[in-house]
């Protein structure tokens, strides 16, 4: 048996990932950092205290592919060598989710398409009778795609009680405050057949204790979170969807990291 | 050749469930009214509603969980709505999904320009990893039912509708990306794809009837990967190549690149306008007009041998 990660253990990681983050954007120079912090302590429970053997996880907003790769390495899942190139000219690291890397499901770089590949495999593990649960974690804002939406109707027509949606709730899309408010989503949801509910995005105790849970129908956790958290020049700003740090600021915003 | 694909699909699903597996399953873009009643009974049948983006994503899915998912729909739907599905979600991880598309060319005649996929061989064509499959004919469809077991990746097979006459009988000597010559000739090479490929019989029949042996025709029922060898084999030596299509050109560029190089021969090409249908009518008098009657493409071919 493998040992459970502890809360302290929990919070180290989001640290040790956090920083990790700061310098793996500023010398890549890749975006999207404030979207990966937002939704960093929610893949670090999945993967650490959640996810079994027959689990699987698709990172529908591919933008956060950065902070995937880590918690992803940070397992042991994807080696030194690979996630040492990133950044690097020849590296298959992505921007967003490439195929064919150990561990990425689906390349999702284009929203609302994770939804419907979690339902696929949710619904042919049904079929079958087999264990396992389908995790997808969703931006708010791509919860506009109409393909999103789609699969919210296909997943509740069909009780998909083994597929689970996380919103990762920033209020943030790229270019905007969240147009939709994810009140909306909710209720929608709701009207879908879903089984909803509101939960702290960065609480690791309530993060495991909710998202270990299924029903009878698919279940949709709106989790409220901060673009760009831990780091506080970042949170909360939208100019963080796009810009990466420079190298003085990497000290700086390393430093401020608890 | 929508019943007949219903059939040969039907038998799949009995066989398996002989075995006791549920491997293959049909999704369907609410659509097959009396043509897919007696799957539905066997229970593998999934309306997937009109939500065609959605029924993608869910077959792709389905596919990672080790399922042979058919999906279906009228073409414009199955693959153009879903475009960005098929080639992020389907293509680009090389899953086993079979899009099974009804509608080619002007079949959906009367239908409106909303239903006729004019250039459906040149979007297929342009992904990575799909076969294109274009039968002419309600027996091609049953051989490829066959034959699709041993592709590994995603296949669009085009189907016309329903009541399609059968071409010839070299289906049993069909392989998956291997042009088929149906008839054989010395002067005319006449190259066909889809049930347009009736058309290419007729004239070749034509010509032959007035100088026998002259015309030859190959039929490319797989569009991609496209048998380039054997149109160039054959149009060596030939005094004319001549295309036809129910497309805006997808098979007049292939060829076209096939035989580029050699000098000898005229070209031509019978093809649908770069347009939208404006007309309603039968597929035939569509044809007509504009100018794929079986009639004009000979007049033109008699034109050039003569010139």
């Amino acid at each position: 048996m493998m040992k459970m990660t502890s809360l302290q253990e929990l919070k180290a990681i989001g640290t040790e990932l956090r920083k990790e983050l700061v310098v793996k954007h500023s010398e890549a120079k890749m975006a999207h950092i404030g979207s990966d912090l937002s939704c960093l302590d929610i893949m670090i429970t999945l993967y650490f205290r959640v996810l079994g053997k027959d689990d699987h996880f698709i990172l529908s907003k591919g933008h956060a592919a950065l902070a995937l790769y880590a918690v992803l390495h940070k397992k042991g899942i994807i080696t030194d060598q690979v996630y040492g190139t990133l950044g690097k000219n020849g590296s298959m690291l992505g921007e967003h989710p490439i195929y064919g890397i150990k561990g990425i499901e689906a390349a999702t770089g284009s929203l609302g398409h994770g939804l419907s590949i979690g339902a696929g495999i949710a619904l042919a593990k049904k079929l079958d009778g087999s264990k396992g649960t389908v995790y997808v974690l969703l931006s708010d804002g791509e919860c506009q795609e109409g393909s999103t939406l789609e699969a919210m109707n296909f997943a509740g027509l069909h009780k998909l009680g083994n597929l689970v949606a996380i919103v990762d709730s920033n209020k943030f899309q790229a270019y905007d405050r969240t147009l939709i408010p994810d009140s909306q989503v909710q209720k929608e949801f709701d009207t879908a057949g879903w089984t909803t509910k509101r939960i702290p995005g960065h609480d690791f105790i309530e993060l495991e204790s909710n998202l270990r849970k299924t029903s009878a129908a698919p279940t949709l956790y709106i989790a409220d979170t901060v673009l760009g958290k831990g780091v506080s020049d970042m949170e909360d700003k939208l100019e963080w969807h796009y810009k990466s740090p420079t190298k003085e600021q990497v000290d700086e915003f390393v430093k401020k990291i608890k | 050749m929508r019943n007949t694909f219903s059939r040969e699909l039907l038998k799949i699903i009995a066989e398996e469930q002989g075995r006791n597996e549920s491997r293959t399953w049909l999704m369907s873009g609410d659509l097959g009214f009396s043509a897919f009643e007696a799957i539905r009974e066997t229970g593998r049948f999934i309306n997937a509603g009109i939500s065609e983006q959605n029924m993608i994503g869910v077959a792709s899915g389905m596919a990672k969980e080790g399922k042979n998912v058919f999906v279906y729909s009228i073409i414009p739907f199955l693959l153009y709505r879903t475009f960005e599905q098929i080639r992020n979600d389907v293509c680009y991880p090389n899953l086993p999904v079979r899009l099974v598309g009804t509608g080619a060319g002007l079949s959906y005649s009367d239908a409106g320009a909303t239903h006729h996929p004019l250039e459906d061989l040149k979007v297929a064509d342009s992904l990575p990893s799909m076969t294109v499959l274009s039968p002419s004919d309600p027996k091609e469809v049953e051989a490829f039912m066959r034959l699709l077991k041993g592709v590994k990746g995603p296949i669009y097979l085009r189907l016309a509708r329903n009541g399609d006459p059968v071409l010839h009988d070299r289906h049993g000597s069909m392989a998956i990306g291997k042009a088929l010559r149906l008839v054989k000739g010395s002067k005319v090479l006449i190259v066909s794809t889809g049930i347009v490929t009736k058309t290419a019989l007729e004239v070749a029949g034509m010509l032959n009837s007035e100088d026998d042996g002259i015309a030859e025709v190959i039929e490319i029922h797989t569009f991609k990967p496209f048998d380039s060898e054997a149109v160039r084999s054959a149009a060596k030596g030939k005094d004319i190549v001549a295309t036809i299509e129910d497309n805006t050109g997808a098979l007049e560029n292939k060829v076209a690149v096939s035989i580029a190089g050699l000098q000898e021969q005229k070209f031509i090409s019978f093809k649908l306008p770069d347009q939208f249908t404006h007309i309603s009518g039968t597929k035939e008098y569509l044809f007509e007009a504009y100018g794929m009657g079986p009639r004009d493409v000979f007049n033109r071919i008699k034109g050039l041998l003569d010139e």
